[in-house]
């Protein structure tokens, strides 16, 4: 299912401050990845215009409220938005988040994480399978960064993660930021956790910044990539026929020229490997 | 037992800082009240507290954040410590609830309340005309992210005003009309280019305006007399009947009300008004 995915090259989050720097781009930036979440109550001549405005890119719909962990049926509504906004795109694939957001029907409006043991892996494939019959493009979970760890101690993350990816099929969005803060946050040896993902399911990679704030690294990305996460990318680039390498910039945007200047390392690395 | 005990759990703690108090003080008890297995209920007790309450602040400065982008100029005019000050209380008085349509739209209108309350209570008094700047961004982006916004409708199929005397205007669904204290339009572009400007206080209403085939909601401003003639279409008066209720009101008299039926057929046309039936 993932072999025959198109190669996007480097591609950069949307976000509608950066909008007249990135029309002015295409060449530089391949693809564009846009947060599902801002466009599903988009009233429709408002969404066409700006699916207009962005029709050189590829487009990655990458939603965040899906909430596939969540020990209950999903958002049906939701997905069925999901669905439609992918379709508009014709993207590729689309991806969430491996967490839950929901309880009850209420949004946390975080990314809160799981507790690694079959029973959530039971929960994730069952959602999934609900996602899937929604859409049937390719899907993509993420690993996400978490300040606490839910220690159940029955399976590591990286276990969790590949029973999951297998079990419901589905691509690995690898986010290296994710990884390395919460190799330095939780304690582990991130090249080790690396290994241990199928990386052959690594369709998409996630480039960020972190800050450091009370001693704990946090995923804002509102900075540069760190030389760890660069370092971590040429070691996935090395083993994982990455379709997709996207920088995630949500603050700081004011120098367009230095993002510009992070996607052309990005593509170097990317180019060097395949 | 399932996992949705620990997720019940874990929501509440990390979004009720009654709860957040409660289990950093006795963990056992407070995890008493949810259903959890022996298991679940130890991994959970040995939750590092000061990570708990890291997370619990995140999401509320990501909520702020989320409804901030609503407002951007009104950010721009907010003290550098207004997250500070108010989260707490933000927090405490928009507990995370269930949500129907858009969470930025749910959570943009809950900020908005929450900073004309602080404002309307002297506590975010400066700029003086920061209550101005905040309606304005609030019915601009209401209107913009308002779903399903109909085509202008008409009166009447009539051609002239005279053929829909009888007919009984309503305000259209997506018009908003707002009364400013100062010059709001010039104000608002000053700051949306990072200007310095001295806003006059000039109190003026505006219309805002959102049609389908416009895409963009226009803001146009209006005189008192035509905010007046807006006030009587209700749905319940006719035309017929506000031309005379509003020529009694002024001196011109019945040269006013010649001229009322070409200013609701324009208001029609432009959208504002529709009729009622």
């Amino acid at each position: 299912m993932f072999n025959n995915l198109p190669h996007l090259g480097v591609g950069l989050g949307y976000r509608s401050p950066l909008h007249r720097e990135i029309a002015r781009n295409p060449g530089k930036i391949q693809f564009l990845e846009l947060v599902t979440d801002q466009f599903l109550y988009t009233p429709e001549d408002k969404l066409s215009a700006f699916l207009d405005s962005v029709r050189d890119f590829p487009l990655i719909p990458h939603s965040v409220a899906m909430s596939v962990g969540a020990d209950m049926p999903l958002d049906f509504d939701y997905l069925r938005r999901n669905a439609t906004f992918v379709e508009r795109t014709s993207a590729p694939w689309f991806s969430d988040h491996l967490c839950f957001t929901k309880v009850a029907g209420v949004d946390l409006g975080q990314l809160t994480p799981l507790s690694f043991d079959e029973e959530t892996v039971e929960v994730v494939c069952r959602n999934v399978a609900a996602v899937k019959r929604t859409c049937d493009r390719p899907f993509l979970l993420e690993n996400i960064t978490y300040y606490f760890a839910l220690g159940s101690g029955e399976m590591t993350e990286s276990q969790f993660i590949t029973k999951v990816l297998q079990k419901s099929d589905c691509g690995l969005l690898l986010d290296l930021n994710n990884v390395y803060l919460n190799s330095i946050n939780i304690g582990y040896d991130p090249y080790q956790f690396l290994r241990e993902l199928p990386l052959d399911r690594a369709v998409q990679v996630h480039l960020a910044g972190f800050e450091t704030e009370d001693g704990m690294l946090i995923d804002t990305h509102a900075a540069p990539v760190s030389k760890e996460v660069w370092e971590l990318l040429k070691f996935v680039c090395a083993k994982a026929d990455v379709r997709g390498i996207l920088l995630e910039r949500d603050e700081n945007l004011d120098d367009f020229g230095s993002i510009l200047e992070e996607l052309d390392i990005a593509r170097d690395i990317l180019r060097r490997f395949h | 037992m399932s996992i949705y005990g620990v997720q019940t759990f874990l929501s509440d703690v990390l979004t009720k800082q009654p709860i957040l108090s409660a289990f950093e003080s006795d963990a056992q008890r407070t995890l008493a009240n949810y259903n959890l297995t022996e298991n679940q209920q130890r991994m959970l007790a040995g939750l590092p507290t000061a990570r708990l309450t890291k997370y619990f602040w995140m999401l509320v400065s990501k909520r702020l954040w989320l409804g901030m982008k609503a407002f951007p100029l009104t950010k721009s005019l907010l003290p550098d410590d207004f997250a500070a000050r108010f989260s707490a209380r933000y927090s405490e008085l928009n507990p995370p609830a269930p949500v129907a349509g858009s969470p930025m739209f749910s959570e943009a209108m809950t900020l908005y309340r929450f900073l004309v309350a602080c404002i309307q209570a002297g506590e975010l008094s400066s700029p003086p005309y920061l209550l101005d700047v905040l309606t304005y961004e609030m019915l601009l982006f209401k209107l913009s992210n308002s779903p399903g916004v109909p085509k202008r409708a008409a009166v009447a199929n009539g051609s002239h005003p005279s053929d829909y005397t009888d007919a009984r205007p309503v305000l259209h669904p997506q018009v908003e009309i707002a009364r400013f204290s100062y010059d709001i339009i010039p104000l608002v572009r000053a700051l949306q280019a990072r200007q310095e400007s001295a806003p006059q206080v000039l109190a003026c209403t505006l219309v805002f305006l959102r049609v389908e085939e416009e895409r963009e909601v226009t803001v146009s401003k209006i005189n008192e007399a035509t905010r007046e003639l807006i006030s009587l279409c209700d749905g319940n008066r006719t035309m017929r009947q506000i031309a005379q209720e509003l020529s009694e009101r002024v001196s011109e008299g019945s040269s006013l009300q010649s001229k009322i039926p070409g200013i609701l057929a324009r208001l029609t046309t432009a959208g504002i008004i529709c009729s009622a039936t």
